[in-house]
């Protein structure tokens, strides 16, 4: 599926033909009728090691559907997600404590992610006390290290998150997460929940631990300039499908697929562009999504493919790509694979 | 928008005049906003720039009349709406002016809007009481009003429940309810932050296209400089409860007079390009409870010179009409200001 190129760098993180699917009630008692919602259908990629992975996309697209199940809290209605070549959802209770230790996750509101009621170097340590036997002068060794790697002063160990301001709380819950040198760390919309000046600090101290601790990032975000910061490789995701995947620079400076352009051109700092057309209300959901392109209806060079056929993941560019009947049409000089996996 | 580069315009819609709000909070007193002063022409997209706790929604909430009467004081200063003082002798807000000629729209549409009333009873609320409509005229005007926000199917959609909408329909049916009074001042407080991107987009280019089309009045609050430039004529920036700067949006974009203005600019990542590393401002935004005597800005700014430390900057103004508050301002426009 994407770029499945084989690099010497190390795949991490192997997710293969991830799917996820809700079943909800619905019509009265007497006659239930079951829904189905997609809420991630068919993703593929893989996080290499000291690398950042980031997927863009709206919300309800299916992205945080996507981390709960690669940390584990939900299961995949089909599909793998392998940790170093173990299936994380078939492992063995010794491999599953590694897996543990190897993954760790900063959510996006450091407020509701910190125990109120616990000191800041009782939070920090938390996983290495959870994990390690450690005396309690290392342990508190450790936790000033901490704390001065992530630009805070050792002195703030004593206090409780109230005491600390946003970006100095979202430290802490980066301190948190490197404490027992996780290889892969899940970042949830990061510097979303906070102040503008003090969201480049963060992600300035992002970058800089993955410089020096070669820690892989699976990243959700939808601010697309912290992605593109940040990012490697970048997936767009639109009601659940990839709908664009590649090299972070290839897909910011050439993006192939529409929605991703819309995204771009919704960022980007430049004047009101009034002859775009309106988005439709919400992302399609059932019907709408099942047959055809989802973003058709959005779309603002659908023809008639997009309305029968799901396009699928190809190839537009080496790494690059895109799930597009446009692309099809502009690559495949005699569309050599018309169909589409229905 | 106008010609127009000295501070007292003719007839302002909103004029804020040296307003000073103090809160009470656990025991302390702190100054939140500090002789503020703005105006909003008609017509004219105002926008109101800083980060949590700079006193930017504290000053929408002046106007409104909301502010939280328990910890919060007006000290000092006036506000005026079409030149008539919003407050009266004995502190109380003037009946009917907010959803009369002051409307406002907020930053979460779920949380203002009634889960258990249709949304088109909603609407018609901010209208009755206020003309002698008729009940079925009332649901006209409901009608157009939603229509006027492009919501497809107006006449059916009246009858649907906020559930039934998304984040980005909801803020059209909040922005219909606040419009349909046809005030003279849009108070509009982060409408775009709880939206996605692409819906934020396009909720932007409506309310732009429909000030413009009903020559509205807006005060745009949002700690976002990316959406202010999209939006808004002129712009003012706040921090620490002072306007430190206040000027044409691209003209304080492109060349800031105040460090911290142009610290946020630099601090913002460009989705155009690929940075190796940011330049954020380093250090916290200060508290209103342990505010520096000098400068709000003072303890984080790499200009900063004792004079910083002690003494508040005056309101300064270069020549071509731009305001600011600092000793040691960046352009040389200003500094020829500043020597003269």
């Amino acid at each position: 599926m994407p770029d499945g190129s084989p690099n010497e760098t190390r795949c991490l993180l192997e997710v293969a033909d991830l799917s996820r699917t809700f079943t909800d009630r619905r019509g009265t008692i007497f006659r239930p009728t079951e829904h189905l919602t997609k809420a991630v259908d068919g993703i593929s990629f893989t996080v290499e090691s000291d690398s950042t992975f980031s997927i863009i996309g709206e919300s309800g697209c299916g992205k945080s559907t996507t981390l709960r199940m690669v940390l584990g809290l939900d299961r995949p209605t089909t599909g793998t997600i392998r940790f170093d070549g173990a299936d994380i959802f078939e492992m063995a209770p010794e491999t599953q404590r590694r897996f543990r230790r190897s993954v760790q996750a900063v959510f996006q509101d450091p407020t509701s992610s910190l125990s109120p009621r616990q000191t800041i170097g009782a939070i920090i340590s938390e996983p290495i006390r959870a994990n390690e036997r450690v005396t309690k002068l290392d342990l508190a060794d450790r936790i000033s290290d901490l704390l001065s790697t992530v630009g805070l002063s050792a002195s703030l160990a004593r206090s409780y998150p109230h005491e600390l301001s946003g970006g100095m709380r979202q430290r802490v819950a980066i301190a948190r997460a490197i404490s027992i040198n996780p290889k892969l760390i899940v970042l949830d919309e990061p510097v979303s929940a906070l102040d503008v000046s003090v969201q480049s600090q963060v992600m300035n101290l992002l970058k800089r631990l993955q410089r020096d601790m070669g820690t892989s990032y699976l990243l959700v975000a939808h601010d697309l300039a912290s992605v593109r910061f940040l990012s490697d490789h970048v997936a767009t995701m639109f009601a659940g499908r990839f709908v664009e995947t590649g090299p972070s620079e290839n897909v910011f400076s050439d993006p192939l697929h529409p929605f991703t352009r819309e995204l771009m051109d919704a960022a980007s700092p430049t004047a009101l562009t009034p002859n775009v057309p309106e988005p439709a209300d919400a992302q399609p959901d059932g019907d709408a999504a099942q047959t055809g392109c989802a973003f058709r209806l959005r779309c603002p060079h659908a023809f008639a493919p997009c309305h029968t056929t799901t396009p699928a993941l190809r190839v537009a560019a080496p790494g690059h790509a895109v799930a597009c009947h446009l692309h099809d049409l502009a690559t495949a000089t005699g569309s050599t694979e018309a169909g589409s996996r229905k | 928008m106008q010609e127009t580069h000295t501070s007292p315009i003719d007839d302002p819609v909103l004029d804020i005049s040296g307003l000073t709000v103090e809160i009470a909070s656990g025991g302390q007193i702190g100054m939140a906003l500090s002789d503020i002063s703005l105006h909003v022409a008609k017509g004219e997209c105002l926008g109101l720039v800083g980060e949590s706790g700079s006193g930017k929604s504290l000053t929408a909430l002046a106007v409104v009349g909301l502010l939280p009467k328990k910890v919060a004081r007006i000290v000092r200063g006036s506000v005026r709406v079409d030149g008539d003082s919003a407050y009266a002798e004995d502190g109380h807000y003037k009946d009917g002016l907010r959803g009369g000629k002051v409307a406002m729209i907020l930053q979460d549409p779920m949380s203002a809007l009634n889960p258990v009333l249709k949304i088109g009873d909603q609407v018609e609320e901010a209208i009755r009481g206020r003309s002698a409509m008729s009940a079925v005229q009332r649901r006209d005007r409901a009608i157009e009003m939603l229509d006027l926000l492009k919501i497809n199917r107006p006449a059916e959609r009246v009858g649907w429940y906020p559930h039934q909408f998304s984040g980005g329909m909801r803020q059209r049916v909040v922005s219909a309810a606040a419009l349909a009074c046809e005030p003279r001042l849009l108070i509009a407080d982060e409408p775009t932050t709880a939206l996605d991107v692409t819906v934020e987009a396009s909720f932007s280019r409506l309310l732009k296209q429909l000030q413009r089309d009903l020559d509205l009045s807006v005060l745009y609050i949002s700690h976002d400089f990316s959406v202010v430039a999209k939006m808004c004529d002129r712009v003012s920036v706040m921090y620490g409860g002072t306007i430190v700067e206040t000027g044409r949006t691209e003209e304080v974009l492109r060349t800031p007079i105040h460090p911290y203005t142009d610290g946020l600019i630099r601090s913002i990542p460009d989705v155009t390009q690929k940075v190796e590393w940011l330049e954020p401002i380093d250090g916290q935004p200060p508290s209103i409870f342990d505010a520096p005597a000098g400068c709000p800005f003072a303890p984080r700014c790499a200009h900063a010179s004792p004079q910083c430390q002690t003494d508040r900057p005056p309101l300064a103004e270069t020549p071509d009409g731009r305001h600011y508050r600092c000793w040691h301002p960046l352009t040389d426009n200003a500094q020829d200001a500043a020597d003269a």
